[in-house]
Order: structure tokens, then C-alpha cells, then sequence
């Protein structure tokens, strides 16, 4: 009986993913064999981060909006545009026009921002999900919306951004919790410990104007979620539900909060901050259990014991970025040395010569791309994860060859 | 005194070259336990990614042959050089026929156990069978307490770095990234990652190795005779094991490739130790 369900489940998801499509079917044959491109073989970082960035213009392109598709999904295509991590893909354009001196960049992420500013709510908050399901207001989305528009302010010095911002840093301050978590506007009513990925835009809010209100509300959760760490480093409620084991994504969001608060709140030694360190304690557990088994899991339980055997595609690249980031702060050459790896694991993925121009450079959600975290598809948020590392890897790499005197 | 030598195949030139330094040593071994060759099955998967690998090599080679490729813009160029450099180091330039395990074994008439799992209960026995008293690890993976507990005196392996400081993998490749001195470590064996008590160190001048494969092979004939000199010593108790602090060192794992580019142009330009271990 069980046999026949998973059949029956095989074949659906064979039709209503379009496998039988030459490009879809390359994609599922690959994947079933897990064929991914041989180490010798990845094209430089370059090369990757370019298909990748090409890939978020096609999303951009997706809605004809200004906003970012969320996802290319192999059943329906382009999915409606995604104010959450349309948000956060906003710094990674002006980042990229920074380094290539493209000046498209910088004006898509300026068409992204003039979206971001027509869907916010009246009282300052971000809608959940993409824009084509009911506009809740939701916390966390309200944080990523909020990290876009402040980075547009500091590029532009437009008040027009500045005012969102305040409007959308004023709203999370009026919904939080006493204790400081944020449980009203959020996922299943319930507190999360990746929330700290709101405080770190507040802190970029606080940075830009000053005003105590931003850092006090993103301090109280930041003190909340460093109550939740367990001695081997693990945050309670580090997921979306409290009964699974958390999706690397979420847990490599909790960390990247913790890291980026840090670095705000004592920039001139982020290695003391204690939530830096938190996120170092909980990091050095992840960095081991991933080069002990020289693979990295999707999902993992509160002992940091993988639970799946897929690969979360977004949580690697986020992860990688965060061991970078340490790495710059401890200069402790072991988390660059895995986040060289992981990004080698993500590149291996990656499709660079695909006819299907939503698969060709974009990452997929799990791999193999039928596992849990947002099968089938392509998430923006991956691209935009996957580029942020790459940039930063040869930031850091080049930088220890120039001192070394190495070309 | 009955020492055993464990090792993780009948072909393992590390735990070859232990068995002959302990000659050297004048020390009689008393077994040696192997890891028994399991024959391998063949998946479709296992099919499937040997001939995509092998496509993509002879893709490769041709397009590079025909020029093809331009290597400058898409990478292809350094990985050729990469496959053809790790090609040479591989190869032996004057081979020499090379005496198996087993071979050795029954030239000096050493008991030999083949076992399944290192860590199973047919190791146990084995050990337990030959009476050992001192179990010398010879290149294996990590070997759990149960089989720990069985040698009398103790279990002693070697590390190709200094410990406390440098733990884990690649150790010799890290010491150089870190600018700190090369050498090897003779320790006792507990259930954690090379954390037991110390028993000897020795530094190595690698300034004389030109590259990562020159190093090692220096380390490695370094660490076979200081094993078989520690265990001598231990033998006639002139060794005082120096306990451990785990926060003293560091685990460290299989180092990237752009790591290990600055490693040998270090060793290149003839490595000399930054800083003090």
C-alpha cells in the first residue's frame, strides 16, 4: 500500500513538475545520480556568481513589478514577486555594483527598493509571502524589507526610503513581546530564535538615525534568544515549527543575526560581542558535525545530529557566508577553509548551461531538488545567499594571496 | 611484551613501514590486525557517475587537445594542470616491488587476524587472542572504547603535527598556514581525536621540502621511527605521558585547495617557522 502511495506520488510529481521536459528531465536524471560537476571542474567564483546574478535580473524581470520573483517553480515557472527577500536581495545589487562598477545593478536595486515601498501596510509592516496570497503583516518579512530600504537610504539619502524604515522599525517595536520575543505577526504564533535576523536590520536602523528605540528592541530579543542557546551551542526554537528538526536555513538565519548584531554593536572588536560569541559557540558545533561526514544536511535535530540526508541548497550558502564572516572576525582559518567547501558544494550544483533560462544560474532549494525545502523550485533567496558568499570568499581569499604575494 | 600493530588494509604502506622501523627498533611484534579486504557491489548509481566522470575527462582532454578550450577564460586550463600534476606526483619515478603486509608477516612470523569492522567484537577477540600489551595504530580510522580497553599498557599512535596544538587532518599542512614549527606526536589513544597523553615530540626542518608531497613524505618516514623509539622507550619506562588539555588545541580538517596553494608556495620558497608553537 505504502509502495503503490509513493508511486502514485512519483507520478504526480512527474506531471505536475514537467520532468518529461528535456531540461526538467536533465535536472531529475542528475539528480537521482547525484551527477554534480567534479571539483577540478567549477568555472571560477566569477563565473558562478554572474549566472547567478543573471538569474536574479530574469526574477527581477519575472513580474514586470520591480520586485524579485520568489521562486522558479519546474510546475508553473515564474512564481509573484516576494517583498521578504526582495528586501534582502536589495544589498546584494549595490554590493555587486560596488564591485563591478555596473551601474544596472544599482538601479535595479533602486526599482526593487520603489516596490518595496508600494506594498508596505499603512502601519509600517511588511505583508507575508508573495504578493499574490492575502497581505498578512509578518515580523520577520517586516526585518528583511526593512535591511532593503535602509541600505537604499545610505546609498541615496532619499527620506522617502528613510521614512519607510522608520515606519517599519516603529511597527516591530509596537508588536513586540515584553520578554522580547515577537510571537503576535509571526509563523504559527509562536516566538523564533531566527528572529535575529529582525534585530540586525533594527541595528541598521539604530546605526542610521541614532534613536534608542531600534537598538532596545533588537538588544531585548537578541538577550531572549541568547537565553535560548543550549550548552553545545543549539537554539531552542531555531525553527519554523517547534516539532521538526530546523531547516539549516533557519538555524544559519539565528547565526547570521547573531554575527551581523555583533559586529554593529561593537564594531571595533566583533569577536568579544556576546552574541557574536554565541553565534561562534553554536557555529563551531555546525563547522564540526559538517567536517566529520564531509556533507552538509538539511536539517538537524537539537544535539546537532543530522536528521535528513538532503542538502538544504539556501542554508549552505547562508552558512557559508556566516563561517566568512567569522573567519574575518577570529581569523581562526578553519571556517574559511569549510566555507570554501561548502560554496565548491553549492557551485556543484549550480546549471550554467541550461536551455530553461529559470533554471540556468539560479540554486535550487534542496538537492537533490524533490527533498523538503521548497522542492521542485528555484528560490530567489538562494541566488541571493550564493552570490553574497561567493563575493566574499574572494574578498577574503584574495586578500591572504596578496599578502602571501601570490597572484 | 606483546605488541600488536593495527592497520586498515593488508596493503597499507604506513603500517608497513611502522612494522619495519620497529626492526629497526629490535622490537618483535606480536600480530598484526587488518582491516579484510570486502569485496565491493556495483550500484547503477556507481555505474552511472563513473561514466559521467569519465566523460567529462575525455571532454576534457579532447577540447584541450583541439584547442578547443580556452582554458584563460573558464578554468578548464588549471584543472588539466591540476589532473596532469597529481597524475606525477602519484607516480613513483623508481618503483620498487613492494612486499605486502602478509608478505612481511610470514617472513618474520608474525600472527595475522583478518577482520571485518576495526571496531567490532572480532577485533576484540583477536586482541584479546594475541595478549596484547601495547596496540600500535598504523594508519586507521577512529577506533572506538571497547577496543581500547582491551591492550594491557596502552594504545599509541602518531600524529604528523605537534600536539596539543595541531589536531585532526592535514596537521603538517595547517602548521605551515599557521607559521608554526612542523614535526610529529607519539600519544596514548583515547575515544576523543588526538587528545591522549603525550609521549614524545619531535620538530622537522621542512625548509628542504620544495612541496606538500615532499613534506609529508619527510613527516611520514619521521613518525614511523619515532613511533618504534617510543614504544622502546615505553617498553623500558623511560617515558613520563604528559596529560592533555582539550582546550590547548584545535581540530582541524581536510584543507581546501586554496589553502594548500599558499602552503606550497611557502614550502617553494623554503619554509622556515614563523611563530613559536
Amino acid at each position: 500500500m505504502i509502495a503503490l502511495r509513493t508511486t502514485a506520488r512519483q507520478l504526480r510529481d512527474l506531471i505536475r513538475t514537467r520532468l518529461y521536459r528535456p531540461s526538467h528531465f536533465r535536472i531529475g536524471l542528475q539528480d537521482y545520480f547525484d551527477l554534480r560537476t567534479p571539483s577540478l571542474a567549477l568555472q571560477s567564483n566569477a563565473v558562478h556568481a554572474q549566472a547567478a546574478m543573471q538569474w536574479l535580473c530574469r526574477a527581477q524581470e519575472a513580474n514586470g513589478d520591480g520586485g524579485v520573483a520568489a521562486r522558479y517553480r519546474l510546475s508553473k515557472g515564474w512564481a509573484a514577486s516576494y517583498p521578504e527577500t526582495t528586501g534582502y536581495i536589495i544589498p546584494t545589487f549595490f554590493d555587486c555594483a560596488d564591485l563591478t562598477q555596473n551601474e544596472e545593478y544599482r538601479r535595479r536595486a533602486l526599482r526593487m527598493a520603489d516596490w518595496l515601498l508600494t506594498v508596505q501596510h499603512e502601519n509600517g509592516a511588511f505583508p507575508a509571502h508573495d504578493v499574490s496570497v492575502l497581505p498578512e503583516p509578518r515580523v520577520f518579512n517586516t526585518g528583511q524589507a526593512l535591511l532593503g530600504l535602509v541600505r537604499a537610504f545610505r546609498e541615496t539619502g532619499e527620506g522617502i526610503y528613510l521614512q519607510a524604515s522608520l515606519r517599519a522599525g516603529e511597527w516591530l517595536a509596537s508588536v513586540q513581546d515584553a520578554g522580547g520575543a515577537w510571537t503576535k505577526f509571526e509563523y504559527y504564533h509562536r516566538a523564533h530564535a531566527y528572529h535575529t535576523d529582525v534585530d540586525w536590520p533594527l541595528l541598521e536602523l539604530f546605526v542610521t538615525t541614532q534613536k534608542n528605540i531600534y537598538r532596545d528592541a533588537a538588544v531585548k530579543n537578541l538577550d531572549w534568544v541568547l537565553s535560548q542557546q543550549q550548552p553545545n551551542g543549539w537554539f531552542e526554537k531555531c525553527g519554523f515549527k517547534n516539532d521538526e528538526a530546523p531547516f539549516l536555513h533557519t538555524i544559519a538565519y539565528t547565526i547570521s543575526g547573531l554575527i551581523e548584531s555583533g559586529a554593529l554593536l561593537q564594531p571595533e572588536q566583533p569577536s568579544q560581542n556576546i552574541y557574536a560569541r554565541a553565534a561562534l559557540r553554536a557555529s563551531e558545533a555546525l563547522l564540526h558535525r559538517y567536517e566529520i561526514r564531509d556533507f552538509m544536511a538539511g536539517q538537524f535535530d537539537r544535539n546537532w545530529k543530522a536528521t535528513v540526508t538532503y542538502s538544504c541548497l539556501t542554508g549552505n550558502a547562508q552558512t557559508a557566508f556566516n563561517w566568512l564572516r567569522l573567519y574575518e572576525f577570529t581569523q581562526d582559518a578553519r571556517f574559511l577553509n569549510a566555507a570554501l567547501k561548502l560554496n565548491d558544494y553549492v557551485k556543484s550544483t549550480q546549471d550554467l548551461k541550461s536551455h530553461d533560462l529559470g533554471i540556468r544560474g539560479g540554486i535550487k532549494g534542496s538537492h537533490p531538488l524533490w527533498e523538503r525545502y521548497i522542492r521542485y523550485s528555484y528560490p530567489n533567496w538562494a541566488a541571493k545567499f550564493f552570490v553574497d558568499a561567493l563575493l566574499l570568499e574572494d574578498k577574503l581569499v584574495n586578500e591572504l594571496y596578496r599578502r602571501e604575494g601570490l597572484a | 611484551m606483546n605488541i600488536v600493530v593495527l592497520c586498515k588494509s593488508w596493503n597499507h604502506k604506513k603500517a608497513l613501514e611502522i612494522l619495519e622501523a620497529l626492526r629497526q627498533q629490535d622490537l618483535r611484534v606480536r600480530g598484526i590486525v587488518a582491516l579484510a579486504a570486502a569485496p565491493k557491489k556495483k550500484t547503477l548509481t556507481d555505474v552511472v557517475r563513473k561514466t559521467h566522470e569519465r566523460a567529462l575527462a575525455n571532454f576534457f582532454n579532447r577540447s584541450s587537445q583541439n584547442g578547443a578550450i580556452d582554458g584563460s577564460q573558464n578554468g578548464f586550463d588549471s584543472a588539466l594542470q591540476h589532473l596532469s600534476q597529481s597524475a606525477h606526483l602519484h607516480s613513483d619515478p623508481n618503483p620498487q616491488p613492494r612486499l605486502t603486509i602478509a608478505e612481511y608477516a610470514k617472513q618474520l612470523q608474525i600472527e595475522m587476524a583478518a577482520v571485518q569492522d576495526l571496531n567490532g567484537e572480532a577485533n576484540v577477540a583477536a586482541l584479546k587472542n594475541m595478549n596484547t600489551d601495547i596496540l600500535l595504530l598504523g594508519g586507521v580510522p577512529i577506533i572506538r572504547a571497547n577496543v581500547l580497553a582491551v591492550p594491557k599498557i596502552c594504545v599509541l599512535n602518531v600524529h604528523m603535527g605537534l600536539l596539543p596544538k595541531f589536531r585532526g587532518m592535514n596537521v603538517a599542512e595547517w602548521s605551515i598556514f599557521c607559521g608554526a614549527p612542523v614535526g610529529v606526536t607519539v600519544h596514548q589513544v583515547d575515544a576523543e581525536v588526538d587528545t591522549g597523553a603525550i609521549l614524545y615530540r619531535e620538530s622537522i626542518d621542512v625548509s628542504d621540502c620544495p612541496s606538500i608531497t615532499a613534506m609529508r613524505a619527510k613527516a611520514s618516514a619521521t613518525q614511523h621511527q619515532a613511533l618504534a623509539k617510543c614504544t622502546r622507550l615505553l617498553i623500558e619506562k623511560k617515558l613520563v605521558p604528559e596529560p592533555q588539555k582539550k582546550e590547548d588545541g584545535r581540530q582541524y580538517y581536510v584543507m581546501h585547495d586554496k589553502l594548500r596553494r599558499i602552503v606550497e608556495y611557502r614550502l617553494s620558497k623554503g619554509y622556515k617557522c614563523i611563530s613559536a608553537c
